[in-house]
């Protein structure tokens, strides 16, 4: 599967505009504080196009989806309807992706009154261009906040989506249960069960999922204990590897034959990961990168994460010196800044840099 | 954060400029610069991103290289990053921005009178190799390179101890020493000019 390698955002939340070029297989977005690091998985995800007709996930996890009334404005650059929000994706095998979005507005109940519109959802406008169409492809989505619903716009031809799972940074257990439920119905949670020894020692002997909640089999425990009480580190660590070793098959609804999942239906196309260190001791690190790197090894995952954490790139070079030489050109760090003089700018660094990037990170925190 | 940049060729530069700016400009008139080493004369793209990100951030950058064999070359070659990677900087080739040459040219030019002894013996060595053939051996031999001339030089003026003997590596050596180096001397003009413009607050 092609990988995105080029990606501009135009007026999305704080983005006039940004643009970055040379993604790569793994990506790290670093920089400050409200430098728009969460705005760009956003981009991503949306510009996957969204396959899920469940949207649970996105509602809990995006800002201003499924929010109070008029939270859906932030989506807006200067919050202005006028500046609609666009993105623009180009691939490795010169398909290419754009997404705009268009605010709707409740109907006015009262003529006589004047009143600023209130937003009531949102309007997805996909297209999709690949060198076998003459044409790009067109479909849309509308979102209804009202009714926390996405369904497609009844206008024919299909949707074309590739499969992409947004992991926030803090919601850890909201996305967790399905993705284990599917895992354990491929009887594969032995390899999450070792990947947790790995990381947190050989307490954890199981893993099971009881009545939508998620339990661990703890060894010298005679009950099931539930993953709630146990750290966020381990909840968050779980949380990104079932996620990311997660092959879901997208569940087409009768009805929904207008959903293509482009290529392969059970192939993870995006996992984005904001603020990937959140709980997580630095002696895990290392181990998380272990898995998520073995898993771009085995797949076309791309990965888009975020971080400022300077423990987060040390262990990643550190992994990649020791463990995973062969992978120092497929890990991209791109920093990103709003500059004085040129705006939003996205500076790419790539595994050579990475001491430098380690440095200036705690340079600016001196 | 910085707003100037200082790009040199390696870690001997990096000490001079950095010894060289504390002795031409106090603390109170000058502005933040960071000195980056950017290992090697080429521009690489990690060099390019950090002056690309200077520049967005309104700061400056200064290029202080060796002008090599042949100065009107290299300083064609490196004013051609400016439209070849869309850079912004000011250029300044070692030794004195106009003759061919590298830092240890215009460390020669600094030894302070009283040590030029040391210079000529050094000159002395270098007309002896010139003038010896050796057995078996075709090609003339080969001078020393200017580099070499400055560590015995140094290794001349220190001590045997160890701790005299670090001073002669390049990252160790201290500059502002008086006995060794002549931080007024006027050759180095053109760089104390170029300096003085781009670090002190106006």
């Amino acid at each position: 599967m092609a990988h995105l390698e080029q990606l501009k955002i135009t007026n999305f939340r704080g983005f006039d505009s940004l643009e970055i070029d040379g993604l790569s297989k793994v990506n790290l977005f670093v920089g400050k504080n409200n430098s728009g690091k969460t705005s760009i998985l956003e981009a991503l995800f949306l510009m996957s196009g969204m396959p899920y007709t469940d949207l649970p996930s996105v509602i809990n996890s995006f800002r201003g989806f499924g929010e109070a009334e008029d939270a859906l404005k932030y989506l807006f650059h200067n919050m202005s309807y006028r500046n609609k929000p666009s993105f623009y994706g180009k691939f490795g095998d010169g398909s290419e992706r754009w997404l705009d979005l268009e605010a709707i507005f409740q109907p006015r109940k009262n003529l006589t009154i004047i009143s600023a519109p209130q937003i009531s959802g949102i309007k997805f406008l996909f297209s999709f261009k690949n060198s076998s169409l003459q044409e790009p492809e067109k479909s849309s989505l509308i979102y209804d906040n009202n009714h926390f619903s996405l369904n497609f716009d009844a206008s024919g031809g299909s949707h074309r989506a590739l499969n992409a799972s947004f992991i926030s940074a803090d919601k850890n257990e909201t996305e967790m249960r399905a993705v284990l439920a599917n895992i354990m119905i491929r009887k594969e949670e032995g390899t999450i069960i070792k990947m947790l020894q790995d990381a947190f020692g050989d307490a954890i002997i199981g893993i099971r999922v009881v009545s939508n909640d998620v339990y661990f089999d703890m060894k010298d425990i005679g009950e099931l204990v539930p993953v709630n009480i146990m750290g966020e580190g381990v909840k968050r660590f779980l949380n990104i590897i079932s996620v990311v070793l997660e092959k879901p098959a997208i569940s087409i609804e009768s009805g929904a034959e207008w959903l293509k999942v482009d290529p392969v239906i059970n192939s993870k196309a995006f996992v984005c990961i904001d603020e990937i260190e959140n709980g997580l001791h630095y002696s895990a690190h290392k181990n998380l990168w272990k898995e998520l790197l073995s898993a771009v090894l085995q797949s076309d995952i791309q990965l888009f994460i975020t971080t400022h954490n300077i423990e987060v790139l040390s262990s990643l070079k550190t992994v990649l010196e020791e463990d995973f030489t062969s992978m120092q050109n497929d890990v991209m760090v791109f920093d990103i800044a709003k500059t004085k003089k040129a705006g939003y700018k996205s500076y790419r660094f790539s595994y050579d840099a990475l001491q430098d990037v380690i440095e200036n990170e705690t340079e600016i925190r001196d | 954060m910085s707003t100037v940049k200082i790009f040199v060729e390696g870690i001997a530069d990096e000490k001079f400029l950095l010894d060289y700016i504390e002795h031409i400009l106090p603390e109170s008139a000058i502005k933040n610069y960071t000195i980056i080493n950017a290992e090697g004369w080429g521009i690489n793209k990690k060099t390019q991103q950090i002056m690309q990100r200077n520049t967005d951030e309104g700061g400056v950058n200064l290029v202080v290289f060796d002008a090599d064999i042949d100065f009107e070359d290299k300083k064609k070659e490196i004013e051609k990053w400016k439209t070849d990677f869309h850079l912004s900087f000011e250029l300044f080739l070692f030794p004195n921005n106009r003759d061919n040459g590298t830092l240890e040219n215009l460390l020669e030019e600094i030894i302070p009178e009283k040590n030029r002894p040391i210079s000529d013996c050094w000159e002395g060595y270098e007309k002896c190799l010139k003038s010896k053939t050796i057995e078996g051996r075709e090609k003339p031999l080969t001078t020393p390179a200017k580099k070499t001339k400055i560590y015995g030089y140094l290794e001349a003026l220190l001590g045997d101890s160890k701790r005299e003997k670090v001073k002669i590596k390049e990252k160790e050596r201290d500059y502002g020493n008086i006995d060794h180096w002549d931080l007024g001397a006027a050759y180095l003009n053109p760089l104390k000019e170029f300096l003085v413009q781009q670090l002190r607050t106006r």
